[in-house]
């Protein structure tokens, strides 16, 4: 199942892998509730909750609107109030707001800002058991320095003060770098571990005993260039650190895992071209819930799991939004009207999805281009060689007795260029009527575009896929 | 006198007979936000799958009692209890909504076999 939650403006939406922006209430009346964080424009954060099944969310409110158009993270305690960092909109500092829950509602505190030294980005927050919270973030020494570090900050007050204060940058656990810092807070074997990247090329930690003292030494986890804010940590309950991430030198996404003796060696989640991973354990079994790529701007959801010693192949998330099971075109004028363009419609090769006696994926009244999935779907990424002019298409599905027009929810469309068509808002708003039919002995849900306006120029298409273009993933369980 | 009976009979309740649970318990649900990059705007979408196991979603729609009676589409605050017929251990998993609720078995290799007691609170 999928739902919109919102349709935002920012650039970041749900923000970057290190963060974490989706929790669920624990206990108490409102158990199994989620709320779910996201940047909604340039200088908006803004939340939205549901109850199960999760099908319909709440109105966005508004949590701050003095953000900078920059990623922030977030940390539930076990009251479920929420704590929030991010960077300020007009000065770069960090800032910090509680956000407490009661009776079912959640209600934001006056910011605090945590650092006005200098600019500030890719917060990321934990508290400790005790209420102790901390704060890692890259802190950006202006030119002609110029230089990233990464720093920590602390609060025991809830929140109210930091460290001596704003003026106070914290304590930096790199040395400064051309390139940014990003880091994640994880607590395990009484421990708070601060896992990072740095100069795109290292993955490192460094850690404290929770009943206090000194961090330790840096510990290398992997070395590569351009490893970056591609990666996601979390703790089992067997009390091991685990951390994904993308490693351009390896080509797809890895996985290793400390046991408080040694770090495991590499494990292989997923091979081809694959990015913004986010790691959780369910139980004592690690998923890794990652991108992968089909094509041009073609994203699909999919996630692995560590079986015994290794990762499987990945699976897909949504069987429904993924490369067609069947894709027809149909001449009306063809000797052989129907044309199984299933292969090419999948793969990247150009201008190789059309009908041979047109040309064209449609050019005259009723041709008809047939796309069918083995279950509802909810998109048609259109990547076209060719864009057709003059010419139009009726969008119809199959409602059990008849062909039954509608307008996609993403507006028209007739093959006039690249486009991803939202033909319902999302997956779990398909039409309730719409059935199964054959379609030159093909039994599927179909939806056809047929040719109600003849093409002067005829669209071909390079590829036709129901994937459309995810980022920014976040995780939670249950 | 009886608060007991009187709390019961105060509130709709349906017997459903020999029930087969085939869902897993070590079927994994994860809720996923994330964002999609549409033409023009971004998408914040939610999404949910049960990873590594069957997953067994009972609707009170698709039920029918003892009687042969179907069950509502809706029942305001369900309780479900459920009465083993057979060895295996079966269970509620989380927590019930209005349209219907989870079940699970423990042991991978059998089949389940309940009555099904669903009351409304309210």
């Amino acid at each position: 199942m999928q739902r919109l939650i919102d349709t935002v403006t920012s650039f970041y939406g749900t923000g970057i892998s290190p963060q974490r922006k989706l929790f669920r209430v624990k206990g108490g009346n409102f158990v199994d509730r989620l709320i779910a964080l996201y940047c909604k424009d340039a200088n908006t954060i803004a939340c939205s909750w549901s109850d199960p099944p999760y099908t319909s969310w709440s109105e966005s409110t508004t949590i701050t609107n003095g953000s900078a158009n920059q990623p922030f993270s977030a940390f539930m305690d076990t009251d479920s109030n929420l704590y929030l960092v991010f960077t300020a909109q007009t000065n770069m500092a960090l800032r910090f707001v509680k956000i407490t829950f009661g009776a079912g509602e959640w209600s934001g505190g006056s910011p605090v800002t945590i650092c006005d030294q200098q600019d500030n980005y890719y917060p990321v927050i934990i508290g400790e058991e005790g209420g102790k919270l901390w704060v890692a973030w890259n802190y950006f020494v202006a030119p002609p320095e110029a230089s990233h570090y990464l720093h920590v900050k602390s609060s025991v007050d809830d929140g109210l003060t930091w460290g001596e204060g704003p003026n106070d940058p914290g304590e930096a656990l790199t040395s400064g770098y051309p390139y940014p810092c990003y880091s994640s807070l994880v607590i395990a074997l009484s421990k708070l571990f601060c896992i990072y990247t740095y100069n795109r090329s290292y993955l490192a930690y460094r850690c404290r005993p929770l009943t206090g003292g000194s961090w330790e030494d840096e510990v290398g986890i992997y070395t590569s260039s351009y490893i970056n804010d591609q990666f996601s940590s979390d703790s089992s309950p067997e009390n091991r650190v685990g951390v994904a991430f993308r490693a351009p030198t390896v080509g797809g996404i890895c996985f290793k895992e400390y046991d408080g003796g040694a770090w495991s060696g590499l494990h292989l989640v997923e091979f081809e071209d694959s990015a913004s991973p986010s790691l959780r354990y369910f139980g004592v079994t690690p998923y890794v819930f990652f991108t992968k790529n089909y094509g041009t701007l073609q994203d699909r959801l999919h996630y692995n799991y560590k079986s015994g010693d290794s990762f499987s192949s990945s699976e897909p998330l949504e069987i429904a939004l993924g490369l067609f099971d069947k894709v027809f075109c149909y001449d009306d004028d063809a000797p052989s009207k129907y044309n199984d363009r299933t292969t090419e419609a999948g793969d990247t090769t150009s201008a190789d999805v059309y009908h041979p006696t047109s040309g064209a994926l449609v050019k005259d009244l009723n041709d008809t281009l047939y796309l069918g999935m083995e279950a509802p779907f909810s998109v048609v990424h259109a990547i076209l060689s060719t864009g057709g002019t003059i010419g139009t298409v009726e969008w119809q599905y199959w409602n059990g007795s008849s062909w039954q027009d509608f307008t996609p929810y993403s507006g028209a469309y007739h093959f006039t260029g690249n486009f991803i068509v939202y033909l319902w808002e999302d997956l779990y708003s398909c039409p309730s009527d719409w059935q199964i039919k054959s379609v030159n002995g093909e039994t599927k849900y179909w939806v056809r575009a047929k040719t109600a306006t003849p093409f002067n120029v005829a669209p071909v298409g390079s590829q036709i896929t129901a994937i459309s273009d995810a980022d920014y993933i976040n995780v939670v369980d249950g | 006198m009886n608060i007991t009976l009187d709390y019961l009979r105060g509130h709709k309740s349906w017997l459903v007979k020999n029930f087969r649970v085939w869902g897993d318990y070590f079927s994994v649900e994860a809720s996923i936000v994330f964002t999609e990059s549409a033409s023009g705007a971004k998408r914040i979408l939610l999404g949910r799958a049960f990873l590594g196991g069957l997953n067994q979603e009972v609707t009170f729609s698709h039920l029918f009692d003892y009687k042969g009676n179907p069950l509502p589409d809706t029942i305001a605050n369900p309780k479900v209890i459920i009465l083993a017929k057979n060895e295996v251990r079966c269970f509620q998993v989380g927590s019930e909504n209005q349209t219907g609720f989870r079940i699970a078995k423990d042991e991978a290799s059998k089949t389940g076999l309940v009555d099904l007691w669903i009351v409304e609170m309210s």
